[in-house]
């Protein structure tokens, strides 16, 4: 009998354990954050999608059109037409993204040899067509 | 009025499929579950919802350019697929990683092993129908998962670690940070314990509840926490130990009947010692370079190498032949879910349909690691 | 029991040519004739106590298929590879799922991708792929009507 009645405290006990760790946090404030009204700073490496960094002041980008990026993309999202200019240089007529296929692991950023591509901080990449997908990195 | 029992009524058995659109199978797993009445006389697991070809996709595609793909084969911890397959190329190459670029990865690793445990943990406690302990988890795992992001810039799918190194070195303040954090995760744990481990419905859903033994769990090929459960003292990290896990003091938490109860035991004891190990870590971090000198290009010679890693779930292994171009020749990945979940069957007979779902639960699988 | 021990036990078990063991970039490994698979491995298993196998799986070479059987003990941790040649199309192989039932997944993930016959598998169904579909996915020159010809680089 006296067993029993441990046991059945024993039990009881355990329950209201739980409930006092949940009681203690009914009087904290909410860790969420209401997303649409508020959003969330992302950190200085954040991966969005892949942009060509445009000089702010000549308005110029560094692409040589040299197709590194685009052997090295593992799903084959990125496409350069490369044309030559008057000085035999390289540079990209047509720089498109697929955004449907586009992974955002960064290995084009990585094997870039002039630095010319980088990530923004662009997450909400929801579209209505997939046409939409389809983007041009140049200005 | 006096009603007649009959007692000899034949009753048929009959087929439930549990899944593959079922919450608690995680997943796309379909059970077939062979039923009478409510005891299950049969589970048979039907695979393949998820399945993307991963093997196939590995054959066209370079050693680094498969990086990003090995992220999707276990989602919840991609870290430690990544280590896996690091390890494997590494070898084949014969690369020896920089210091400074071994510690990284194993902090990274770790902080996602808690991240997928805490993953398994809340909704291992709301299959059984405690809804608050998946709450308390995800406000850890979100803390984890703004610290990966700021180390390698996204929150699911890293593609952090590199073969040869890993992609860029820790961001500032993150070595406090992450120290806070494990300061921060222990009382937590404990918290999580209090809500969970005495807990008289808990208890009564999971002890003795789908045992497996040590020697049932070798045989089947089981390994990872469902091997702990079970009483065999064996993780890869301390058995064949790879990185700088040798020069890491930690523990293996064992159980000792192989029941669902043990296996949670188990991995909440690992998130423990994975904290430990994280401290540990972030106090002997050399400085040094973070990238070894490998190609550009990747060819490994001939050969065959096969490297393996402790994973949340198992071990993950990726069995790697090269012919001495760019591509391999085959690719095969093995992992841990996959050899779990096979046990299952077996587990799961003479239980209730209720069961099912703690046991399976218990196994922790992946689906995306299963179907590959 | 060092490994060069058990190379010694293992060719004194299977002698003349049936059997070669060696050691392989640190790894034990044995090649044998795919006939004596299923003794191999229960000697394996019984005597030697390889009571794990990490996984089993099989390489296209385009002229020959190529088993690999990669074995763990618990009790002494050492490593064994045992691998063999079969046939490229329809090869049969004696299953070792009665052995280790972790091979029972294994090969039916093989059997579906390679086309390997295994022979005495208890439950010889499809695992990952669909039923319908013909082929199989990892043999070198696969082709479907899903499969997406990839752009070149």
């Amino acid at each position: 009998m006296i067993k029993f009645t441990v046991k059945v405290f024993k039990r009881v006990t355990s329950l209201l354990e739980g409930m006092a760790v949940t009681i203690k946090y009914f009087f904290s404030g909410p860790v969420t954050m209401q997303y649409p009204d508020k959003k969330w700073t992302l950190p200085e490496r954040a991966r969005g999608v892949v942009t060509l960094i445009i000089d702010k002041e000549t308005g110029k980008h560094r692409c040589i059109a040299c197709l590194a990026c685009v052997r090295t993309c593992p799903n084959f999202s990125l496409a350069v037409e490369v044309k030559t200019d008057e000085n035999k240089k390289r540079y990209p007529g047509k720089f498109t993204l697929e955004l449907g296929k586009c992974m955002f692991c960064g290995l084009c950023v990585d094997s870039c040899p002039t630095k010319a591509l980088m990530m923004n901080n662009e997450y909400e990449l929801a579209v209505y067509t997939r046409k939409e997908l389809t983007r041009s990195l140049l200005p | 009025m006096k009603y007649e029992i009959e007692k000899d009524i034949m009753t048929d058995n009959y087929y439930l499929n549990m899944g593959p659109q079922h919450p608690s199978t995680h997943g796309v797993l379909r059970l077939v579950l062979r039923l009478d009445g409510e005891t299950v006389l049969d589970a048979v697991p039907d695979l393949g919802y998820l399945h993307r070809g991963m093997e196939k996709i590995a054959e066209s595609r370079t050693y680094s350019q498969f990086l990003p793909f090995v992220d999707r084969i276990d989602y919840i911890a991609a870290l430690l697929n990544e280590h896996g397959y690091c390890l494997a190329v590494e070898k084949l190459l014969g690369v020896t990683v920089p210091a400074r670029a071994e510690y990284i990865r194993v902090i990274v690793a770790e902080l996602n092993r808690i991240a997928s445990h805490i993953v398994w943990y809340g909704p291992f406690a709301m299959d059984l129908g405690a809804i608050t302990p998946f709450l308390y988890a995800f406000r850890e795992r979100e803390m984890i998962l703004d610290m990966l992001e700021s180390v390698s810039g996204q929150r699911l799918t890293f593609a952090y670690m590199r073969i040869g190194g890993v992609r860029q070195d820790l961001p500032e303040g993150f070595i406090e940070k992450a120290r806070a954090f494990c300061k921060y995760l222990k009382p937590k744990i404990d918290e999580y314990e209090t809500l969970l481990t005495e807990n008289a419905i808990f208890l009564k859903r999971t002890k003795g509840v789908g045992i497996l033994s040590g020697e049932a769990a070798i045989n089947y090929g089981c390994t990872g926490p469902v091997l702990r459960g079970s009483g065999v003292k064996y993780d890869i990290r301390k058995n064949s130990p790879y990185s700088v896990y040798p020069e890491l003091e930690f523990d293996i938490p064992t159980g000792t009947v192989g029941d669902t109860w043990d296996r949670y035991k188990v991995r909440l004891e690992e998130m423990r010692q994975s904290a430990r190990i994280i401290e540990q870590a972030l106090e002997k971090l050399p400085s040094g370079p973070i990238m070894a000198e490998v190609p550009k290009i990747i060819k490994p010679a001939p050969g065959e190498a096969y490297g393996r890693a402790e994973s949340s779930r198992g071990e993950i292994g990726f069995f790697v032949v090269s012919d001495g171009t760019q591509y391999p020749v085959r690719l095969k990945i093995r992992t841990g879910s996959f050899s779990n979940l096979s046990a299952l069957r077996d587990l799961v007979k003479g239980l209730k349909i209720a069961d099912v779902v703690a046991v399976l639960g218990s196994i922790d699988i992946v689906l995306g690691e299963v179907d590959r | 029991m060092t490994d060069q021990d058990r190379i010694k036990q293992l060719l004194e078990r299977f002698p003349g040519n049936s059997l070669t063991a060696a050691p392989d970039n640190g790894v034990l490994s044995v090649t044998i004739r795919p006939e004596n698979i299923a003794l191999v491995c229960s000697f394996l298993s019984g005597t030697l106590k390889y009571d794990y196998l990490h996984f089993l799986t099989c390489i296209d070479r385009t002229d020959k298929l190529e088993m690999r059987y990669y074995l763990y003990s618990y009790s002494h941790q050492g490593t064994l590879v045992i691998k063999t040649d079969i046939a490229r199309l329809n090869g049969k192989i004696s299953s070792v799922s009665s052995i280790w039932k972790t091979a029972e997944w294994h090969e039916r993930e093989t059997s579906e991708l390679f086309g390997v016959v295994f022979e005495g598998h208890p439950d010889p169904r499809r695992l990952l792929l669909d039923d319908d579909m013909d082929g199989h996915p990892l043999l070198k020159d696969f082709t479907h009507k899903v499969l997406v010809k990839l752009p070149k680089a």
